[in-house]
């Protein structure tokens, strides 16, 4: 009796398993989510586990995440120690199918720490920095990655998704040249942010980021620090501050009075903005704000 | 170190500090009399869950309607701290401070949840750092303290008596739950705006470190509230040059520098043996 119930059981989940037709991914970022969406289009379920206006950094788990998991085919990880929080979420799912994709690989990491990394520099990125995806040409490394991973799961639909990502690279190569040209003006100039969100942006667009508001993330800066962002901004000319949403307005703004630059909210994720509905609108809505930042 | 202190963001934050030393310097006063130290953690808490009731509404951080939502939840955090306390004291008053404290934390942490900017909307609210202030700020402060600080004088009498002695105010006829809402709910205004301001930390170590101090000399109301003021004024002014001169965060630095205030005035009166006699003071 006990086989037979077993027998059943396991019959009643493998049919469950064939119904379930669209290949379930789970993203740590709308970013991956996103272009998980242009290469695996109506084939894939995708959701996000962190929203856009959320710190990546630090991510509250639930429970509600482990169930997602638990269900899922693929999780897309940011990586870069960015995403530290998901291995809690992928352990506590316990799904042994589950395929975990690091996103970062085979990306060119900026900011590798080459000395020792200790606890005097703040929580800073011990990997390099994870802020990989604002460089529109990552986004072919990220699309590569999540298409093999796709076809890894999901053999049957091979020439779907590489017909999808190679459509998706047409797009982004065709956006990178109007993005540049809109740009143009903008190339070599200085900005402040508020933290090294924007590195791969300005290495992409041909801009420099002169200086941070917070100096060691999550520790209060001092007066010199402020007076030597000011007097900073004020000899460079420099009139462009870039926040990402989920950061306090208070410090950029203070710096922004004393100095004259103007304080810009930036989305460092696809949905940080009303108008950043996806990867590529993400880089409208940030080319947008270079283009008004360059007049 | 004088080339940082003609900025005016230097300036605005060590008016800022002062002002707020002034009336916590006070406040306190009562607070370490009635044994209610934790007090403002808990009616910062109650203040953060308002805001964050206001954000999930869809109210953003900074409008009027998110300020008096946050203002309601503080005025209740006030209601519940006076009708908590136990009238036989059978039951410490900080235990219902702090089940009230894990209260508001525990309700904020449920919303923030599933909120997506969550846990950087509470650091907005109790995390400030005195070098971000604007000008506008320190007016508004400077106008609301002083109404809290006016009002407060002219209720001295009963602010006071139930302080110092819960007893003596019942055998009067006070009616002690009402005059302790109004105690909690002035507090609270006071310490929902400059939490964001300063921050929680700086908060309570203006309102608890300068009391204390002067506690250990002194066992009379006005020596007391002077030595306070005393303590509070110089350990901002010292901690703001400290931190100025040696390039540290300036709000730590106040924080060690009234702790040193209270440590190099303990080891004094240990020395000396001037202040309280341990015997002197459970007569009173």
């Amino acid at each position: 009796m006990k086989t037979i119930f077993r027998f059943a059981l396991l019959m009643a989940i493998a049919l469950a398993g064939s119904a379930q037709s669209k290949v379930s991914i789970v993203a740590s970022s709308t970013d991956l989510a996103s272009i998980a969406t242009y290469v695996g289009g109506d084939l894939i379920e995708v959701q996000s586990i962190g929203q856009g206006k959320s710190n990546l950094h630090f991510v509250e788990v639930l429970p509600s995440y482990m169930m997602k998991v638990a269900r899922a085919d693929i999780y897309l990880k940011v990586g870069l120690a960015l995403d530290a929080w998901a291995q809690g979420v992928i352990d506590g799912a316990r799904n042994d199918k589950l395929l975990v994709v690091d996103c970062s690989t085979g990306i060119e990491v900026l900011g590798k720490p080459t000395g020792k990394v200790d606890a005097s520099m703040g929580d800073l990125h011990p990997d390099g920095n994870p802020h990989y995806w604002l460089d529109p040409r990552n986004g072919k490394v990220i699309a590569n990655n999540i298409c093999n991973a796709l076809i890894t799961v999901d053999p049957v639909h091979k020439a779907d998704y590489q017909s999808r990502l190679a459509a998706f690279e047409t797009l982004l190569d065709s956006k990178w040249n109007e993005w540049q040209e809109k740009t143009a003006a903008f190339r070599g100039a200085e900005v402040i942010t508020y933290h090294s969100s924007f590195a791969y942006l300005a290495n992409a667009f041909g801009f420099s980021v002169a200086g941070f508001i917070e100096p060691k993330p999550g520790i209060e800066p001092t007066a010199e620090h402020n007076n030597e962002l000011i007097q900073l901004i004020k000899g460079k000319h420099i009139s462009m501050i870039l926040r990402d949403p989920y950061y306090s307005a208070r410090a950029p703004e203070s710096i922004a009075r004393e100095s004259g630059a103007v304080v810009y909210v930036a989305p460092s994720s696809v949905g940080g903005t009303p108008s950043a509905k996806d990867y590529i609108s993400l880089f409208d809505s940030l080319v947008d704000i270079l283009v008004r930042g360059a007049k | 170190m004088l080339e940082l202190l003609q900025q005016p963001f230097v300036q605005i934050g060590l008016a800022i500090t002062l002002v707020a030393a002034g009336i916590h310097a006070y406040l306190g006063f009562h607070v370490v009399s009635r044994g209610v130290i934790f007090v403002d953690l808990a009616l910062a808490q109650a203040a953060a869950f308002g805001y964050v009731v206001a954000l999930m509404a869809g109210q953003g951080e900074h409008s009027g309607i998110s300020y008096v939502v946050a203002l309601a939840f503080t005025l209740a955090g006030a209601l519940l701290v006076s009708v908590s306390r136990d009238r036989n004291d059978r039951i410490p008053h900080e235990a219902f401070i702090g089940i009230i404290y894990v209260g508001f934390a525990a309700a904020v942490m449920v919303i923030l949840a599933h909120l997506a900017e969550g846990t950087e909307v509470v650091s907005e609210i109790t995390n400030g750092s005195i070098l971000n202030c604007t000008l506008g700020e320190l007016w508004t402060v400077t106008a609301l303290y002083v109404a809290v600080g006016l009002f407060h004088y002219f209720f001295r009498s009963k602010f006071f008596l139930i302080s110092e002695s819960r007893k003596s105010a019942s055998d009067m006829g006070l009616r002690i739950v009402w005059w302790d809402f109004l105690f909690y709910a002035s507090f609270g205004v006071v310490v929902t705006y400059s939490v964001h301001l300063v921050g929680v930390l700086m908060v309570f170590s203006l309102l608890v470190i300068p009391p204390v101090t002067a506690l250990l000399f002194t066992n009379r109301k006005g020596r007391r509230l002077v030595a306070g003021w005393l303590v509070a004024g110089a350990g901002s002014v010292i901690g703001i040059l400290v931190s100025l001169y040696f390039d540290l965060p300036p709000s730590p630095a106040i924080m060690l520098a009234l702790i040193s205030i209270l440590v190099v005035a303990g080891i004094f009166r240990m020395i000396t043996g001037i202040g309280v006699s341990p015997m002197r003071e459970t007569v009173s």
